[in-house]
């Protein structure tokens, strides 16, 4: 009986002990917490000075400071070693996208087609330039070898490089439809492969050119003479061995030579640009002043065959009949008529 | 029809780069071709961040646009690829690109690069899914086999999300709105002003 009555008092104790113990442990991991509840409480406090700031609308979030930065082509770090790798966006390429596919493709060739047509309507209008009649066969000696040589040399890479140039840019809108994709890919990778090869050695020929008929091409009084009294559009007026027109032709060749030999050396080598923009810009620039070179370069085929009949021979023959000289040179006429010979009596002394 | 979509969160990326290890992992691609790289903004400053980028698969392309031959096609799913066989290697699209995605190759005389390489988000080429031809020209073709980009899926910190752009806009929209420490940035308050209710 007294132990039954005891042992209910120990285990009182002993629950005791178990409860304060529980208590003293939950005590101890509680109130370390309490620093968190003082932390929470004290950024509270930042937090709202904070939305009262904004609420001001004052200072920007410092992350969107970051896709700004994105936006706007800032350059970070990166891993990859790699030309911009460390540009996360660059705008200039949308640019270019418009501009190539926008002016550069609408407005270029409607320049060609302009050439094309106001030759033709030149050729109606003049009715297709001066008929020299019945030749006497006398003929004046012209154009060296060297200079038809070089003259042949520049005018057949300046056509592969137009032909596979223009094939690059409009091919995609002219040929695919054609050819198909898989054939006009085929073609693409050959007109980039000539493009690449052709240009170093018509780059040569436009150097060349440029140094060796620069003497030739001093514009004189005649030359503005001729081009103010309308001597492109079939009146017969004085000029030298060159006429007003030709010189500027060849200003053009120079000018537009410059530049597209310049920007076409730089794409060949495409590493040295140290940004996209530099290659961008000069593409374009390629693009236009090669189109523009070509679009006047009608002018000068058109003149050299039908605009005036006899002409051709002076870059095959590297003379030309007396006939044509007295029209269309005739202060050339004047100087080199001593110069003079029969065309029979060449082949004759030839053979 | 899914309209698939990348996106780093910027807030999660640690500049781990498993996420490029893991693309030249799945697609096998050349020594020098990164079909994904990461851009840290700030480096070495506080508050400085990274950013995972690979072709963003535009819905109105610069690369197409530009491109001589027209080898690029927009899949079902708006992955926008592009037919080696056609490709001639001219590099328009590198400089029409705003990330710097097409990568090339090769460095030959003048400039010659090889047939161009960009992310395909995983989803092969035109040739037949998953045959050895696709493999070698254009990497894993993981969307056949029902899977998603392998970039993102290796993501430790699940900062790089891909799949269905409405799914991943839900995703980060979630976290955005839940993520503690910048209250600033979203609210009434913060899109408003505090003294309109």
């Amino acid at each position: 009986m007294k132990n039954q009555l005891k042992q209910p008092k120990t285990r009182n104790a002993l629950r005791r002990i178990g409860w304060l113990t529980a208590l003293v442990v939950v005590f101890a991991m509680a109130v370390p917490l309490t620093g968190y509840v003082y932390v929470a409480v004290a950024q509270d406090d930042e937090r709202a000075q904070q939305s009262q700031q904004n609420q001001a609308w004052s200072g920007t979030n410092p992350r969107s400071e970051v896709w700004r930065q994105a936006r706007q082509s800032y350059e970070g770090v990166s891993a990859v070693d790699s030309p911009a790798a460390n540009v996360l966006i660059s705008s200039s390429g949308e640019t270019f996208r418009q501009v190539r596919m926008g002016p550069v493709s609408t407005y270029l060739p409607w320049f060609l087609a302009f050439m094309l047509a106001a030759m033709a309507m030149l050729h109606v209008f003049t009715g297709g330039g001066h008929k020299l009649g019945k030749l006497s066969g006398k003929r004046l000696p012209a154009w060296s070898l060297f200079d038809r040589v070089l003259h042949w040399y520049v005018a057949v890479l300046f056509l592969v490089l137009a032909v596979t140039g223009l094939s690059l840019l409009f091919g995609r809108a002219v040929l695919i439809p054609v050819m198909g994709p898989e054939g006009f890919a085929a073609w693409a990778r050959a007109s980039k492969f000539i493009h690449d090869w052709a240009g170093p050695f018509f780059v040569v020929g436009v150097l060349v050119m440029s140094v060796a008929w620069l003497h030739h091409n001093k514009p004189t009084k005649v030359d503005l003479h001729w081009l103010l009294k309308g001597g492109a559009f079939g009146k017969h007026l004085p000029a030298g061995r060159y006429n007003g027109g030709q010189k500027i032709w060849f200003l053009v060749n120079v000018a537009a030579g410059l530049i597209v030999c310049i920007t076409g050396v730089l794409m060949l080598l495409p590493n040295i640009f140290e940004n996209r923009e530099l290659f961008q810009i000069n593409l374009i620039v390629h693009g236009i002043v090669g189109i523009a070179w070509l679009g006047v370069s009608f002018a000068h085929i058109y003149m050299a065959t039908l605009g005036a009949p006899g002409s051709v021979d002076i870059t095959t023959k590297g003379h030309v009949s007396s006939e044509w000289a007295k029209v269309h040179r005739s202060l050339w006429y004047e100087e080199v008529k001593d110069q003079e010979f029969q065309a029979e009596q060449k082949k004759s002394t030839a053979s | 029809m899914a309209r698939m979509k990348f996106l780093c969160d910027a807030d999660r990326c640690i500049e781990c780069n498993g996420c490029v290890t893991a693309c030249k992992n799945a697609n096998e691609v050349p020594w020098g071709v990164n079909r994904r790289r990461v851009v840290t903004l700030n480096d070495g400053e506080p508050g400085e961040k990274s950013i995972s980028v690979a072709c963003m698969h535009c819905d109105d392309a610069p690369c197409a646009a530009v491109c001589p031959t027209d080898c690029f096609y927009t899949t079902t799913d708006g992955i926008v690829l592009h037919d080696k066989d056609l490709c001639i290697g001219c590099g328009y699209c590198f400089f029409a690109c705003p990330f710097g995605v097409p990568q090339f190759p090769e460095q030959r005389a003048f400039g010659s690069r090889g047939r161009m390489d960009k992310c395909t988000f995983c989803a092969g080429g035109p040739e037949e899914p998953g045959s050895q031809a696709e493999f070698e020209k254009y990497g894993a073709n993981l969307i056949a086999e029902g899977m998603l980009p392998a970039c993102a899926e290796m993501c430790a910190t699940k900062a790089l999300l891909a799949g269905d752009g409405d799914l991943v806009a839900e995703i980060f929209h979630h976290r955005s709105t839940s993520r503690d420490g910048r209250p600033q940035t979203w609210g009434w308050a913060t899109a408003y002003g505090a003294g309109l209710s």
